[in-house]
């Protein structure tokens, strides 16, 4: 299997956690404030404000973080100037 | 073929599929689209995320240069490549021959937190110029 299709099918497994985290980054602003999520099949399954925890928790469940996507909530992300 | 960014509140991001072979990690990252980033860079959280292990990176004598300071760059190994979903659904790879990976090291915990959790994963100018770059108030995306 190349790199192409590799890489693709592992986007299209997260496609639906794409569109939902796309589509409720305002929820998840109110609920999940300076913590980092989870998301796998399109919904938050775990949260933890330190990114360690977090991974762990996603590994002791999971066993691994593949077809999981993390992110960091916060509404500070627009104040960012690199 | 065009590759659609995302556009959330004041920023452009894409997710892709970021894979080095030489360190044996791959997993979806979002990077910042950054016109005024001269080099696409990894962020430490990302790094972290994807189980990059810095022992086997090389340290940059440049460091990265940003309105906050200064803060050490590494180097990947090998090859890099970033993987794409285009509006066809399509895959589209992007290759690096090393990619630049940031760490935030500030003594005050508090603010190596906050840097940490913030700083994001940067497209920037070396791989830019590659596409047709557009960015209206309601659409953004690359195209080739």
């Amino acid at each position: 299997m190349s790199a192409v299709s590799v890489g693709l099918d592992r986007l299209n497994e997260l496609e639906k956690s794409r569109e939902y985290l796309a589509k409720n980054l305002p929820i998840l602003m109110k609920n999940y404030p300076e913590s980092y999520v989870a998301i796998a099949d399109g919904h938050v399954f775990l949260s933890d404000p330190d990114l360690d925890c977090l991974l762990q928790k996603v590994r002791e469940r999971r066993g691994s973080t593949e077809g999981v996507l993390i992110e960091y909530i916060t509404p500070k992300q627009s104040k960012i100037v690199i | 073929m065009q590759i659609n960014p995302a556009r959330e509140e004041k920023q452009i991001r894409l997710l892709s599929f970021f894979s080095c072979f030489k360190l044996g990690v791959g997993g979806p990252v979002y990077f910042l689209i950054d016109t005024g980033a001269s080099r696409s860079l990894l962020s430490e959280r990302d790094a972290r995320i994807l189980g990059i292990d810095y022992g086997r990176l090389e340290l940059q004598k440049e460091p990265l240069v940003g309105l906050g300071g200064t803060l050490p760059v590494y180097k990947t190994p090998g090859e890099c490549s970033l993987t794409f979903r285009t509006s066809e659904q399509k895959g589209h790879v992007e290759s690096f021959p090393h990619f630049d990976v940031v760490r935030v090291e500030i003594e005050d915990e508090k603010k190596r937190r906050l840097v940490f959790n913030l700083i994001p994963s940067l497209i920037g100018m070396d791989l830019l110029p590659r596409f047709k770059f557009y960015a209206t108030r309601d659409v953004a995306y690359l195209e080739r």
